[in-house]
């Protein structure tokens, strides 16, 4: 379907960042993925991406369905070793380091960065338990007492806290979609990750609900670096500082949200942000 | 055809042809019922003519003495408690080392080693394991544990090691499929925050393709407590009338005892070999009554 209406681009709503004076784009980025190309089998997903992700704001990932935006951002923590037939090419690293060297530990990698899955994925296991899991095995908190206060805290910040505080010993895969999926971002806060990489944690969530996900992203932006994939451009416009464009495995474009959304440099890109294709 | 019609005219729902379609469904759904409710029937009626065939026969011979005596040549004083026992403590060898060899071996092939062709053959291997007869699981247990090994003759323990063998590629069949089942999204959860690959199987695989290992588990101990060819041949079919007391102590299993008993000539150990098989059946209902409680245990762990 084509739309006739003239093209609205998604307003630009208060842009943060850059114009924030504590933004330097002079600082490392926290991590930098130069020339990735992921193959499944003999099919290309990726292809030559480089994209650097800092700690001190949001960078958005959008991109029509099937486009390898997942894909990429599994490769920001080697979850695409877990696909027997995924190969990665390509460096990508984290503080300047090779996270794919053999020196590198898998494990740590993904406690320090952090995913949420695109299909909300709670352990069959009580809600307390689901996130007190990451800082258990990590050993992050000494007593039962700041345990309690570390499952507290990634609840209320996850905005599922009302929801759950009295039922914590309930199964997690009990909950309903939606507050699976803000469970799964308890679950990823709760270890203290430096990366936080979020694959549409609001697909399934309602208007309240995604309001408090995005401001959870304001809160924890320039604390944590933060990935987000999503498919609601006015949400890519509210919560990122950086936008990459994907397409077919490309990298169309990338830059600063505000100049994507009012000024993009490619015809593709102004097609999808005004609907004309996705 | 149907596409055509459907776009000329609207579908009715309510019409002669759909109702009469509607109520073939329903004839071929009741005869389906049928047919299963037959097939239940069959296997029960079975069940039902062999419980009481032997319990018509041999509920005569059932009293405290058959329980408490061993066997003897004379059979107003031959009783199952040395062979009883004797299958205990051959199934708890059994039990003892197939159990963990083959959830290790399943945890492994699953989880850690590399699919190639050397794991390929291995599963084959294994299938093929599953499928060899019980008699030549006992040839192996007479080649290797007794002539080898030296290990004593007629024993618990050499029963039990050589039934360990023929039950653990159920096991290990069994665990590969439990641990299959498990959704991958739980493993990726886990490794997202970071855990490692062991404490992903140990927490979260392994309790949830318990119930699954549990079921294979039940149905191999099951088979490996009624075997009776693979026993005969490490020697299990001597005349014992003292109940062994230890794996090492030369015994008698109840499937072999009932073997011999319906050998005499005597009239007077038919009822005994009906008794020794009601006391057969009973024990297997009691160890599968408890692996199915187990099981649910396990189960309601989320
Ligand atoms: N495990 C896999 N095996 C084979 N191909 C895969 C696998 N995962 C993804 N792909 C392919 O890689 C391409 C990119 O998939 P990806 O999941 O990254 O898309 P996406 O941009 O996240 O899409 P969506 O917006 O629908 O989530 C698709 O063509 C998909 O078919
Ligand atoms: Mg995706």
């Amino acid at each position: 379907m084509t739309t006739t209406k003239a093209p609205t681009i998604a307003p630009p709503v208060p842009l943060h960042a850059d114009e924030e004076p504590h933004v330097t784009t002079k600082r490392a980025p926290k991590m930098r993925a130069k020339d990735i190309s992921v193959f499944y089998g003999d099919k290309q997903a990726l292809k030559d991406v480089s994209i650097e992700i800092h700690d001190d704001r949001v960078t958005a990932f959008i991109g029509p369905s099937g486009c390898g935006k997942s894909t990429f951002l599994r490769c920001l923590n080697r979850m695409n070793d877990t696909i027997p037939s995924a190969r990665v090419a390509g460096r990508i690293e984290l503080d300047g380091e090779d996270i794919n060297a053999p020196a590198m530990d898998v494990v740590q990698l993904r406690a320090r960065v952090g995913m949420v899955f695109q299909k909300p994925n709670p352990f069959p296991k009580s809600i307390y338990e689901n996130v007190a899991y990451g800082p258990r095995i990590h050993g992050l908190t000494a007593s039962r007492t700041e345990l309690d206060e570390t499952v507290e805290k990634s609840l209320k910040r996850a905005g599922l806290w009302d929801e759950v505080k009295d039922r914590l010993n309930e199964s997690g895969t009990a909950l309903s979609g939606g507050q699976q999926q803000r469970l799964c971002i308890a679950r990823a806060i709760a270890v203290d990750p430096e990366v936080i990489l979020m694959d549409e944690p609001c697909s399934a969530l309602d208007p309240i609900a995604t309001a408090r996900i995005e401001e959870l992203i304001h809160e924890l932006r320039g604390r944590y670096a933060i990935a987000i994939v999503t498919h609601n451009m006015q949400q890519a416009a509210r919560v990122s500082q950086r936008t990459a464009f994907f397409h077919l495995g490309e990298l169309v474009e990338y830059g600063k949200t505000s100049d994507m959304f009012t000024n993009p440099r490619e015809q593709r890109t102004q097609d999808y942000i005004t609907g004309r294709y996705g | 055809m149907n596409s055509v019609a459907s776009e000329a005219a609207i579908t009715r729902w309510t019409g002669d042809a759909m109702q009469s379609r509607l109520r073939k469904r329903y004839r071929s759904e009741r005869l389906f019922k049928l047919l299963g409710f037959a097939a239940v029937g069959i296997s029960l009626a079975f069940l039902a003519f062999l419980l009481g065939t032997m319990l018509w026969k041999g509920a005569g011979g059932l009293s405290l003495g058959f329980l408490t005596m061993s066997d003897s040549t004379d059979p107003a004083t031959a009783g199952v408690w040395g062979a009883l026992k004797g299958s205990f403590l051959t199934i708890v060898v059994t039990m003892a080392l197939a159990f963990p060899v083959g959830v290790l071996s399943a945890i492994y092939l699953e989880e850690f080693a590399a699919r190639n062709r050397w794991t390929d053959m291995i599963e084959v291997s294994i299938n093929n394991l599953a499928a060899v007869p019980s008699i030549i699981f006992g040839l192996l247990g007479l080649a290797v544990f007794l002539n080898f090994m030296h290990l004593p003759r007629s024993a618990p323990l050499v029963g039990g090691l050589t039934l360990a063998l023929m039950t653990m590629p159920v096991i290990v069949i069994a665990g590969r499929n439990a641990i299959q089942a498990v959704p991958p999204s739980i493993r990726e959860a886990a490794l997202g925050v970071g855990a490692s690959k062991m404490q992903v199987v140990f927490h979260h695989v392994l309790p949830l393709a318990l119930p699954g290992i549990l079921t294979g588990t039940i149905i191999g101990m099951a088979r490996a407590l009624g075997e009776t060819a693979p026993l005969l041949m490490i020697g299990m079919r001597a005349f014992i009338a003292v109940p062994p007391s230890g794996i090492t102590d030369p015994s008698s299993v109840l499937p072999v005892q009932i073997f011999l008993w319906s050998d005499e000539v005597d009239r007077a150990f038919v009822e005994k070999t009906s008794a020794a098989i009601i006391v057969l059946l009973v024990f297997m209902l009691m160890m599968n009554g408890l692996a199915i409680y187990l099981r649910n245990r396990f189960e309601q762990r989320w």
